[in-house]
């Protein structure tokens, strides 16, 4: 095991160096990826079992950040600030015969299949701005870490154990500065620092051995559903080895976000607005308990993390610590992938959550028309008693705040016709067609004119 | 891990009701499918998921289908089974264009996560008011996919008629066929 | 067993996994439009696709890169060594040559193959799938029957201008082997009459004729014996998955 100092010349929260503190002007180079959820653990794939096709299942061997419950026997206080030592070497790849060689070939193969998948978002300016914040966190560990953007509208990110970091479009969407997504970049460069992939793999596989034996033992002895409940005892017990791995990364995560000049407070607030769109959420409509999300599933894990990193913010703060956020090079930086992701959110169906998300992004950016119009695409879609009202209402806010896109009359036409004013929806489907001619629906634009005009 | 368990004892269950399925030949003919008929000129191999959704296919799953479903009714979703993304539910007031972007949500969701349309036209059935719509992504193995749907909603219910492709060959190889099949859609209600 | 995970995964609205042939001991052929090549031709090979793992006692399956590697060299070799038998000249396409446009073309091409070779085991020799949640037991196409007509389409003349080959050999082995905990296990379970699964060994050939597209040759290989670890044993593997490979018309030996 090799002892790298990630903190270089940081030693103890008393001793900060000026420039640590002031690396504000420096320009992120970096970027990693962080977790949450879709799908849950991502265990190893049992004998005999069907698996689902399709799923964006991750193989074993990924990482994921998903929080679980809170016991545990090694439990890592957040306070007092201390840092985490690397345990890889700069560019280091297992040697051929051992078992963490073995979990990297398989990660190698996945990646090749990453690369190609239509799922990946391939944007070289998106990429390359992304990869630049991971680099500026995994500083001479830039080069063994790559990013993969990935177009799956749940909040997620996933490290796998050759470097591979996946970065989903629904962590994107969410985060609300630089400093945000560099507290979830960080957390997962700190499971490639920790070895956290091989660690587990290493502890799933012991685990399991001792559960095949008892699954023998019950079906010999006929009393099979006994095993299915040691199985998910077992789980349990896996879960919260991992949970262990995810204090500690979010603490060594935070701290490469200070090394790298970012306000650490950022970490604890992406948890806040998480934890704030789930109860707003559930506040809509209380019978959407966990929808999709495995991250919703964690309550009270959530709300620890939210807090621990919010006591080490405060710790960093007094120490002298200052940071940047990063916020309008952020949101520059997704550019139109930002209405691609709004878009992909609307489609999950999921309309009590995406009320609740476009809430929380109307607040902190009430200045800008996007949300709104897609406040109003959310109401169209959502098609329920006063949703038509609701959504002229915010397409005309959207306009208001200068929102020139051609989707705009798109969905305030489509929405006036079906309010049974024709005039108005003929006159701004005229305008959708009039802003995007080439529109691939034209065709069906033009059909819709006519019809209402048939019928005015 | 429960769920592997169930899903095995689930698929011995079925075998042991002989419920499981199996492909059988569709010859050229007339085929019903909920308020409208169609007519192939080539064989297809064909199985029925259930009474309203079945998958035809010529050279494999992998490599091209054509999937109807239908009777997609008020909060249902296009494909049905569970996944991790599930798509948007259906809502009988969708217009055409909303039909539209449904059918693309739920591809979407189906795997073809950068779906795009290529281009979007009303179309009639007898009396029925339908779109056709030309679509194209790469799966999540990353192949090249084309595709071409026909929508449609009847008595408050969702109908669609989706081919899907590989852009090599497999696309262009039954083009003819699902577009005659497409041209060949009639209503069953006789016009007044 | 997540062997067949990757072609499972080729289409969202298919989920496959039960057992291809776990219950199968031989090897399986399908061959056949093609029984014979013609004389001078030249047949590429593409880079194997290799994969080696242990079963572990638990059941969980763990990538062995030393092995790997080791069987990805063996293979090549008796490759090597079959086909001087066969009297075609060994090439292996060495894919560091290929501009970035035809690495590209050569990826689209690979996706290709790896849909159709998915469809071929998904048809022909899986037992069970589930297709949009609903169990298909032997999902065999009654159209298509022994029929054999598989194409890549005009794209395969990436190879076919980089290599000058008329034809293209492609080569996918999964190689599962019991840990020693596995099989203390197996036995102590065989004697309590509760049987826990061995390794196994899946793979598949196939031959593309690179002037046409057309897929002319398709060797499947699921059995519960072979070992690729070991130079002595992997030739045996590699001439089972070779097993009625097309022989020249007249064979220079």
């Amino acid at each position: 095991m090799t002892w790298t100092d990630p903190f270089r010349s940081w030693r103890s929260p008393t001793n900060v160096p000026a420039a640590f503190a002031r690396a504000a002007g420096v320009l992120c180079l970096t970027a990693c990826v962080a977790t949450g959820g879709g799908k849950s653990e991502t265990t190893p794939i049992a004998e005999g079992q069907i698996v689902e096709a399709g799923d964006g299942s991750v193989s074993p061997g990924v990482v994921d950040v998903t929080p679980e419950g809170t016991d545990s026997s090694l439990y890592v206080e957040p306070l007092p600030l201390r840092p985490i030592p690397a345990d890889i070497d700069i560019g280091e790849r297992p040697s051929l015969e051992t078992d963490e060689a073995g979990l990297w070939m398989q990660m190698d193969r996945a990646e090749r299949q990453l690369a190609t998948s239509g799922k990946r978002i391939r944007d070289p300016e998106l990429e390359s701005y992304i990869t630049g914040i991971v680099c500026d966190l995994a500083n001479q560990y830039c080069g063994d870490v790559r990013v993969y953007l990935v177009r799956t509208p749940i909040f997620n990110a996933t490290m796998a154990p050759n470097g591979v970091m996946q970065v989903w479009s629904g962590l994107l969407l969410r985060a609300q500065d630089e400093a945000q997504l560099a507290a979830v970049l960080g957390h997962e460069i700190a499971h490639y620092l920790r070895r956290h992939s091989i660690k587990r793999f290493r502890d799933i596989r012991s685990k399991l051995t001792g559960l095949a034996v008892f699954r023998i033992a019950a079906a010999v002895f006929g009393v099979a559903p006994v095993g299915d409940v040691a199985a998910l005892g077992m789980m349990g017990s896996i879960q919260s080895y991992s949970r262990d791995h995810e204090r500690e990364s979010d603490f060594m995560g935070q701290n490469l976000m200070v090394e790298s000049g970012y306000d650490p407070m950022a970490a604890s607030e992406l948890w806040a607005q998480l934890n704030r769109e789930r109860a707003r959420m559930e506040e809509i409509d209380p019978d959407k308990k966990s929808p999709r999300s495995v991250f919703f599933a964690s309550h009270p894990p959530s709300e620890e993390r939210e807090e621990n990193l919010r006591l080490r913010a405060e710790a960093f703060a007094q120490s002298g610590v200052e940071g940047r956020r990063g916020r309008e090079d952020y949101i520059a930086a997704l550019g139109e992938w930002r209405e691609v992701f709004l878009r992909d959110e609307l489609e999950l169906g999921e309309y009590a959550q995406s009320e609740a998300l476009l809430e929380i992004l109307v607040d902190s950016r009430p200045e800008d028309g996007a949300l709104r119009y897609f406040q109003g695409e959310l109401y169209r879609a959502r098609s329920q008693d006063g949703d038509a009202d609701l959504a002229l209402a915010a397409y005309a806010e959207a306009a208001e705040l200068g929102y020139t896109e051609a989707g705009l009359y798109r969905g305030w036409g489509l929405t006036a016709l079906k309010n049974g004013d024709n005039a108005a929806g003929v006159a701004a489907l005229k305008t959708y067609l009039d802003l995007a001619p080439e529109a691939p629906d034209a065709g069906m634009i033009q059909f819709m004119i006519g019809s209402a005009d048939a019928t005015s | 891990m429960k769920k592997i368990v169930l899903s095995l004892g689930l698929t011995a269950l079925l075998l042991m009701a002989g419920c499981a399925k199996q492909f059988v030949q569709v010859d050229p003919s007339t085929q019903q499918f909920g308020p409208v008929s169609f007519t192939t000129a080539q064989p297809w191999n064909k199985v029925d998921i259930n009474a309203d959704h079945s998958m035809w296919t010529v050279d494999g799953l992998t490599l091209n289908t054509l999937e109807l479903t239908g009777n997609v009714g008020k909060g249902k979703r296009l494909f049905g089974s569970a996944k991790t993304i599930k798509g948007p539910q259906f809502d009988p007031s969708m217009s055409l264009p909303e039909q539209s972007e449904f059918l693309l949500a739920s591809l979407r969701a189906d795997g073809l996560p950068n779906a795009e349309i290529f281009g979007l036209e009303a179309f009639r059935i007898g009396e029925i008011d339908a779109f056709t719509v030309y679509f194209g992504g790469e799966n999540e193995d990353g192949l090249d996919t084309l595709g071409l749907a026909v929508g449609f909603v009847h008595d408050e219910a969702f109908h669609a008629i989706i081919y899907r492709a590989a852009s090599e060959h497999y696309y262009e190889k039954l083009l003819p066929e699902v577009t005659g099949i497409i041209e060949s859609l009639k209503s069953n209600e006789v016009s007044t | 067993m997540d062997t067949f995970r990757g072609v499972a995964r080729l289409s969202a609205m298919i989920a496959v996994a039960l057992v291809v042939a776990a219950c199968q001991t031989t090897s399986m052929n399908r061959t056949d439009t093609l029984t014979t090549l013609e004389d001078d031709v030249t047949v590429i090979v593409m880079p194997a696709d290799v994969q080696l793992v242990e079963l572990t006692a638990g059941g969980l399956e763990e990538p062995n890169a030393q092995w790997t590697a080791d069987a990805t060299g063996y293979i090549h070799e008796s490759l090597k060594s079959s086909f001087d038998d066969l009297g075609l000249t060994y090439q292996v396409l060495d894919l560091d040559t290929l501009s970035e446009q035809e690495r590209l073309q050569e990826e689209e091409l690979g996706k290709l193959h790896r849909a159709v070779g998915a469809s071929i085991i998904v048809h022909r020799f899986l037992q069970v799938i589930q297709v949009r949640g609903s169990v298909l037991v032997q999902p065999k196409l009654p159209v298509m029957g022994d029929k054999f007509d598989f194409s890549l389409g005009d794209q395969v003349s990436v190879i076919r201008d980089h290599s000058g080959a008329d034809y293209a050999l492609f080569l996918f082995v999964k190689d599962q082997y019991s840990s020693a905990g596995r099989v203390a296990l197996n036995v102590v379970a065989a004697l309590l009459g509760a049987p826990v699964r061995g390794g196994s060994q899946v793979g598949y050939a196939s031959l593309v004729d690179l002037r046409s597209g057309e897929l002319v040759w398709f060797n499947l290989l699921a059995r519960q014996t072979g070992d690729l670890r070991k130079a002595e044993t992997a030739p045996e593997t590699v001439a089972e998955l070779l097993s009625n490979f097309p022989s020249k018309t007249t064979t220079a030996q």
